[in-house]
């Protein structure tokens, strides 16, 4: 790729900048000190590889201008225009790349990594672009770093180092194994593990110590087993001694009463409770005499009450009936309240449904049925809208008519008032007679307007007639013309009738003719010319004659006029007078009119209010035969319809109430009067009240019985009352009959006659159980005493003294066996089952109690002997359990192992690390090696030449020792020397060289870039530098572009001597400059007048600056300028280098050393 | 042939001397649950035994490594066959090769009714309910030079149910014939069930993952068999702790805010299936994009692992996140391989290696001399060609990461 043209938009200093017509080979651009060179180094770095953080300080451009710009390249792919402006996106830095074909097409981004061949902005910053400070960078680094960035720099053609990842890699590989046998990461987890394995072997004992643990365990516990049955026989020994030991009395006891027993011998059993069953049997049958004869005389008080009781037979048969009648007691009374009820309901009733209807405006008759019916209120709802349509209509044409009345009124009223303001009484009269009066003033104005036009014609043809009198002999010019005309014609006729041919030749006959037809024709002329005028006189003396007459008649007529207007004003102003009156009467015409309308209007509204007022009658009319059909009163209104209609429910309702009640009432007081009816029958069939029906009343009404009995007060009065009714039967016959209490009466008579029938009956039945109990105690009695002699009998006595001696003698027996059992009964629970009768038979038997007492003795300390053997071995054995139930919780091996597993996880990930590692070592060693050993020479060679030719063959090679990172020089005499011990301009050269080898290589591996060099033959001297100057044009030659920019006249001079295409850069405070290369010449053309340049202004970068950094620059230039004086040839060059009044980093970085070293 | 429907347990590989591993480190909050999870999950077997009261118990070896285990293993499952046997439930135990029937210590008495089928010989035990047979249940303890063959094992004479119970794996088809109804095998930490006709060979699988290899859910095996002769096997999960592998695929422009969410995504996912048992989730990230390459270079996978284990792997139970591998690219830009810088000559080395096998690496070049014999040589060997071709596959991302030269985003 090679760069053509160069167009800054806006960058640094420089705004619209072209550089253009740059050669393929060698490019020289001189420019003093600030004259943007750098700037422009810059600006091709951020045109292939973008506005990077650093570079952003250049934009925004210094002196205007869009930030960015284009360079055309052309490459094997085409040529391209590169354009990448900067922008910005909502604050964020942005960019846009263009890269144009010539016919305009466009290519993506991706192709610009084509066109530089992939080359990164690394590699192109320290290879192909570089400056001063790229060449001396390494000056500033140790002599090992310089070395190795050296070495770096020639075998690494990637932007990372080879040397640093193999380095990196092999310091990670060798933290986890080292190649030297060092500590690493593997070795210790291998340490670990080992140290875990030998713990998990220990570990392992544990099973041993189980086992041997368990098997103790298992004798010591089959021990246990054997000692605790032998303890217990033992202890089972004792227990039964003292067993015996303890019922020994009793046992002693036992054998006595069992001795006793039988010296008593055999006696026959006596039955059991003998005695007492013979007691028995005497105490009964006396009681049972006893309550015989109370029960005797018991029976005789009964037959005695019983005979002072009587019986009413007659209410006796009666007694069902009243039982009957009484059992419907409740509803004579619930009857006699209910109608009671009823009549009080009725009565309210009444009195609600009379007020409602009187509210509703309803009287006389009416069918509550229908006005309930929706239908018929709604039958009623169509004539009454018709009526009260019918009304409102009648009333609107009323209205209407009373209106137009009104307003004829009205009108006449203002027409009357307007005529009479003018004396007038009648409109149209005085408009005629007005309209006469204008007429007349009219025509007598137009008369004497027409006199006076017949006066102004008149004078005009006075005037004319003058005129034509004067015309009666003809002007003096048309006489001599037509006598002229005649001479002329006369002269000819004359000349062709006499000399035909002396002057014309063959025309005097045709002129002869001619003259001849002229004298007619002058002579024709001028007789009808005065013919003409003659006329013409004679007319306008007619047309005087007239207009006289005319004139004459107009007068005679306004003469007529003035008679007839009796004097009045003929002047214009009585004209308009008239005029104006007429034109006030015609303004009351359409107050007339209105009038006329409004009286048109009112007669049609009276029209109108006849033909509603006969169309309401008619509604009336059905409206009132609807009410009739509806069963409604007649003056019922229409108003009254929803109110029917809201309220005709409930008074149907209430009146539906009504008559239910009042029917209600009627059946109460029927079946109220049945009942009083079977009531005072009942009465006279008991015999209380003979013809007691003819005593009852219909007049008298349940509800007056209530409220007699209300009146009566308590109950126990009316009760009374009630009482002398049933015991004075002529009560019955009052008008105060009262069923109910009749019947209460009646139930109360049955009651008592009831109680005595009971009474007696209970006398008979409690006499017979009596008299039945006196026969049972009887029986009762001889079985008893057959029971007795029973008992003797079985006993085997005759008599009941025996009897009872020989009870004692078997009651003794009795008493002895029971206390032997009650003994035996002791032992049997102090032994409580555990042991046999038998063996504590044994142990009693010897009866040797010394004896037993020293066998338990003896017996009881075995039994503690091995008591304290067992519990030996028991503490003993739970000492194993416990250490058991520890091995069973130990979890030291499970954690070991979990701590191995983890140790091996990392151990095996570390060795495949290691193995990752290793092999990616491996294949990058070998490719180290072969760029030593291939790549490296060759690129070494190509920069010996180059480094032979710039030092003008003082040094020869520049090679390094294989596997090393250092570069070694060999001069001419072939002695290896450092580059550390080379002086600068010497390692000037010999980086050049190198950078020119380096762009040699990548142009031979297809990245054939320009070479971009600012300033870097700034420390060169003549020599040096003509040498260099051959190089670089040689290696321009050699089909590589280079663009050498310079400060330094002496250089360009040199470049400019061979030819190069050269450029200038003077002042970029001019916008808009054009360079053109040339091999012979250079072209400033400024394209547009110079303006003033704007005031400098700090960058952003400076303007950022702090105060301190800003003094510290201030005294670094104060330093740097008196070391300037001091070394030219060094840090002042670099300072040039910043030339464009821009600071980057490196600078800042820089200043501040040096400010450092300054202080 | 209509017979007492039954049912009955069959489990396996306890591995009771084994703890939970393949992890580089275990955190201090996981550290019971890693040592404990092995027996938890042995008990719930006899839970589950006493829980659907099983006739009987199958246990199909690797119980315990009594060499490795200590005495907590026997006294445990002394005290769980305890258990069983207040209950009448039976449990036939054939040994592997780490619990053959002489490696229950001595001095632990098994109870009776535990019965331990002999070494090298079939032994076949007629199972009783209520004076009833149910089944017959044959059994082989593993045998040193001897693998277990088919034809060990005969079928009921009286065409009862027969149950044959070893360990190690065998071929389906040499199981279809042999008129066994239930093959119960042991010897596959993965539960599976082979085809093989009318037999039902099953391999129950050990009842706790161990290692993140042994994903998903793992238990014992209730088999219950129907008056007819069919057997109906369903899972009993026993395990406490389960190991879960996820991957997630990354492509072009799939950021980290949105690679994180996805976890997160993910592990509430887990989190909410499997609410009851410890999670240990090992993710992988694969695919590719410029956050695959940010994640293999920079610390950017730690911080995110970090992030997920104090947010999912502090609670109860857990969801620990065991790792965050970054998986290199299955392939890398064909370009690269075309490329005329350090990059494309290393590329280009490392597939010759890759596709001439026999190319020796001689890593133990990078051994001290002293020691290429000692513990350090197996790490210069391959244990397998698989092995070497992914150690040749990440030393290629891995060159190509350094050599890419861009700064890792931290």
């Amino acid at each position: 790729m090679k760069i053509n043209n160069i167009h800054i938009e806006g960058y640094g200093v420089w705004s619209d900048l072209k550089v253009e017509r740059f050669a393929d080979s060698l490019n020289v651009i001189h420019g003093p000190n600030e004259a943007g060179k750098t700037t422009l180094l810059q600006f091709i770095r951020s045109v292939f590889y973008g506005y990077s953080p650093q570079r952003r300080r250049y934009l925004p451009p210094f002196h205007g201008g869009l930030p960015g710009g284009a360079i055309d390249v052309a490459s094997p792919n085409g040529r391209f225009q590169i354009k990448r402006i900067y922008t910005e996106n909502n604050g964020a830095p942005d960019e846009q790349l263009t890269l144009t074909a010539p016919d305009g097409v466009r290519q993506g981004e991706h192709f610009l990594k084509v066109l530089l061949s992939n080359v990164d902005e690394k590699v192109f910053n320290n290879v192909f672009a570089v400056g001063l400070r790229e060449i001396q960078e390494l000056n500033t680094l140790s002599d090992t770093d310089a070395a190795e960035m050296l070495y770096n720099l020639t075998v690494g053609m990637d932007r990372v180092s080879l040397v640093e990842v193999l380095k990196e890699l092999e310091a990670s590989r060798n933290r986890l194994i080292d190649a030297g046998g060092g500590h690493c990461l593997v070795l210790q987890l291998l340490a670990d593990r080992a140290k875990m394995l030998a713990e998990i072997d220990d570990l392992a004992s544990l099973n041993n110590r189980y086992a041997r643990i368990a098997a103790e365990y298992a004798t010591i516990d089959s021990e246990v087993a054997r000692l605790e049955e032998e303890a217990n026989r033992v202890e089972h020994q004792v227990e039964v001694m003292d067993l015996a030991a303890a019922v020994r009395n009793r046992w002693l006891r036992r054998a006595e009463l069992d001795e006793q027993l039988d010296a008593l011998g055999r006696r026959p059993d006596m039955p059991t409770n003998a005695v007492e069953r013979l007691d028995s049997l005497n105490s009964r049958i006396e009681q049972r005499r006893k309550r015989m004869e109370r029960l005797s005389r018991r029976r005789e008080e009964l037959r005695r009450e019983f005979r002072s009781l009587k019986i009413n037979d007659l209410l006796r048969r009666q007694t069902p009936r009243i039982e009957a009648v009484v059992e419907q007691e409740p509803w004579i009374a619930r009857l006699q309240t209910e109608v009671g009820e009823l009549e009080t309901e009725i009565g309210r009733l009444d009195a609600q449904l009379a007020a409602e209807a009187g509210r509703l405006g309803l009287s006389g008759n009416y069918d509550a049925a229908i006005i309930q019916s929706s239908d018929a209120i709604r039958s009623l709802r169509a004539p009454a809208g018709e009526m009260q349509e019918a009304r409102n209509r009648l009333n609107d044409a009323k209205r209407q008519a009373e209106n137009a009345r009104a307003a004829a009124e009205s009108l006449s009223r203002e027409l009357q008032s307007a005529l009479t303001a003018r004396g007038e009484h009648d409109l149209s009269a005085a408009m005629k007679r007005a309209d006469d009066a204008v007429q007349l003033v009219r025509r007598r104005s137009q008369i004497d307007e027409q006199i006076d036009r017949y006066n102004e014609y008149l004078a005009e043809l006075e005037e004319r007639r003058r005129t034509l009198v004067d015309r009666q002999l003809l002007p003096g010019w048309l006489v001599f013309g037509l006598g002229a005309f005649f001479v002329l014609g006369a002269v000819l006729l004359l000349t062709g009738l006499f000399m035909p041919e002396s002057f014309v030749g063959t025309t005097g006959l045709t002129l002869a003719i001619l003259g001849g037809v002229g004298c007619a024709a002058a002579v024709f002329a001028k007789v009808m010319l005065e013919r003409l005028n003659l006329r013409q006189l004679e007319s306008c003396r007619i047309e005087i004659e007239q207009t006289k007459s005319q004139i004459a008649e107009a007068e005679k007529e306004r003469d007529s006029f003035t008679a007839r207007s009796n004097g009045d004003d003929r002047s214009s102003s009585g004209l308009r007078a008239a005029e104006r009156e007429l034109a006030a009467l015609k303004e009351l015409n359409p107050l007339a009119a209105r009038r006329d309308a409004a009286r048109t209007e009112a007669e049609a509204a009276e029209q109108l209010v006849d033909a509603a007022r006969e169309a309401a009658r008619a509604t009336k009319r059905r409206w009132r035969q609807a009410l009739n059909a509806a069963g409604l009163p007649d003056d019922v209104l229409p108003k009254q319809l929803s109110q029917l209609a809201r309220n005709g429910g409930r008074i149907a309702d209430m009146k539906r109430r009504l008559t239910e009640r009042r029917e209600e009432l009627t059946c109460r007081r029927r079946e109220f009067e049945s009942l009083g009816v079977r009531v005072s029958q009942l009465a006279a069939d008991a015999g209380l009240l003979p013809g007691a029906t003819a005593g009852w009343s219909s007049t008298v009404s349940p509800g007056d019985m209530t409220s007699t009995a209300g009146q009566a007060g308590s109950g126990a009065l009316f009760q009374q009352t009630v009482n002398q009714q049933v015991f004075n039967p002529q009560a019955f016959n009052s008008q105060v009959f009262n069923p109910l209490e009749t019947l209460r009466s009646l139930a109360d008579a049955a009651s008592r006659q009831q109680t005595t029938v009971a009474r007696r009956e209970a006398i008979r039945r409690q006499s017979r159980r009596i008299r039945n109990a006196v026969a049972g105690y009887e029986e009762s009695i001889g079985r008893l005493k057959h029971r007795r002699r029973q008992l003797l009998i079985e006993s085997g006595v005759k008599s009941e003294e025996e009897f009872r001696r020989r009870a004692l003698e078997y009651e003794r027996q009795v008493s002895l066996r029971d206390q032997r059992d009650a003994i035996d009964r002791e032992i049997e629970a102090a032994l409580a089952s555990r042991c046999s009768p038998e063996a504590v038979a044994r142990q009693l038997d010897d009866d040797q109690s010394a004896a037993l007492e020293q066998r338990r003795a003896e017996t009881r300390q075995r039994a503690a002997a091995i008591r304290e053997k067992l519990g030996g071995l028991l503490e003993h054995r739970g000492r194993l359990r416990e250490q058991i139930d520890t091995l069973a919780c130990d979890r030291r091996l499970a954690e070991k192992r979990l701590d191995l597993a983890v140790l091996e996880t990392r151990l095996r990930d570390a060795v495949h690390r290691w193995r990752t590692q290793a092999v990616a070592c491996r294949v990058l060693a070998a490719i180290r090696k072969t760029y030593e050993q291939d790549r490296q020479p060759e690129t070494l060679r190509e920069a010996s030449g180059y480094l032979e030719r710039l030092t003008g063959g003082r040094y020869r090679r520049v090679w390094t020792p294989l596997g090393e990172s250092s570069l070694r020089i060999d001069d001419a005499e072939g002695r290896a020397m450092s580059v550390e011990s080379l002086s600068r301009g010497t390692r000037e050269q010999l980086f050049l060289a190198l950078r020119l080898a380096l762009a040699s290589a990548y142009a031979r591996r297809g990245a054939p870039l320009p070479l971009v060099l600012d300033d870097v033959l700034v420390n060169f001297d003549d020599d040096r530098a003509k040498a260099a100057v051959a190089v670089l044009r040689d290696f321009a030659d050699a089909g590589h572009q280079m663009l050498v920019f310079t400060c330094h006249e002496h250089i360009y001079k040199l470049f400019k001597s061979l030819k190069t295409a050269v450029g200038l850069l003077s002042d970029n405070s001019e916008p808009g400059q054009l360079i053109t290369l040339d091999a012979d010449k250079t072209e400033v053309k400024p394209k547009q007048e110079k303006r003033p340049a704007p005031p400098r202004r700090k960058t952003p970068a400076k303007q950022s600056k702090p105060k301190s950094k800003q003094r510290s620059a201030a005294k670094i230039q104060v330093v740097e300028e008196k070391e300037d004086d001091e070394s030219l040839d060094d840090e002042s060059l670099w300072d040039e280098d910043n030339d464009d009044g821009y600071l980057d980093e490196d600078d800042e970085n820089d200043i501040d050393g040096a400010a450092l070293v300054a202080r | 042939m209509s017979s007492r429907p039954f049912r009955f347990i069959h489990a396996g590989d306890f591995h009771l001397e084994r703890p939970l591993m393949g992890v580089a480190e275990v955190p201090d909050h996981l550290r019971e649950v890693f040592l404990e999870a092995p027996f938890f999950a042995a008990k719930c077997v006899f839970d589950a035994a006493l829980a659907e009261d099983a006739d009987f118990l199958v246990l199909t070896g690797g119980i315990f490594n009594a060499s490795e285990m200590g005495p907590r293993g026997p006294i445990f499952l002394g005290e769980q066959f305890v258990r069983l046997a207040e209950r009448g439930i039976d449990v036939f135990w054939a040994g592997s090769m780490i619990d053959p029937p002489e490696s229950w210590p001595a001095a632990v008495k098994l109870p009776q009714n535990v019965r331990f089928f002999p070494r090298g010989r079939a032994e076949g035990v007629l199972v009783q309910r209520d004076a009833v047979p149910l089944a017959r249940v044959a059994g082989i303890s593993c045998e040193a030079n001897r693998q277990w063959r088919p034809d060990d094992f005969v079928p009921d004479p009286a065409g009862l149910f027969t149950v044959a119970v070893a360990h190690g794996e065998m071929e389906p088809d040499a199981l279809r014939t042999r008129g066994i109804n239930y093959w119960a095998l042991g010897g596959r930490h993965d539960r599976s069930m082979p085809p093989s006709g009318d037999a039902l060979v099953h391999y129950c699988g050990t009842t706790q993952g161990r290692c993140p290899e042994e994903t998903g859910v793992h238990g014992c095996t209730l088999v219950q068999v129907d008056s007819q002769g069919q057997a109906r096997t369903s899972l009993i999960p026993t395990d406490s702790v389960r190991w879960i592998g996820e991957r997630i695929t990354l492509d072009q422009s799939t950021s980290l805010d949105e690679l994180e969410g996805r976890l997160r995504e993910r592990m509430q996912v887990l989190r909410e299936t499997m609410p009851a048992v410890v999670l240990l989730i090992s993710w992988k990230i694969a695919g590719q994009g410029p956050l695959l390459d940010r994640l293999r270079r920079g610390k950017s996978a730690n911080d995110l692992l970090e992030r997920l284990r104090g947010d999912f792997g502090l609670g109860k139970p857990a969801a620990w996140s065991t790792a965050l591998d970054v998986e290199p690219p299955d392939t890398l830009p064909p370009e690269w391989y075309e490329q005329e810088t350090i990059r494309g000559d290393f590329l280009r080395a490392v597939r010759m290696f890759q596709m001439n096998g026999a190319e020796p690496l001689r890593l133990e070049e990078y051994l001290a001399p002293c020691d290429r014999d000692g513990q350090l040589a197996a790490a210069v060997t391959f244990p397998s060609e698989a092995a070497r071709r992914k150690v040749l596959c990440e030393a290629a991302a891995l060159g190509a990461d350094l050599l890419t030269g861009e700064e890792p985003n931290a």
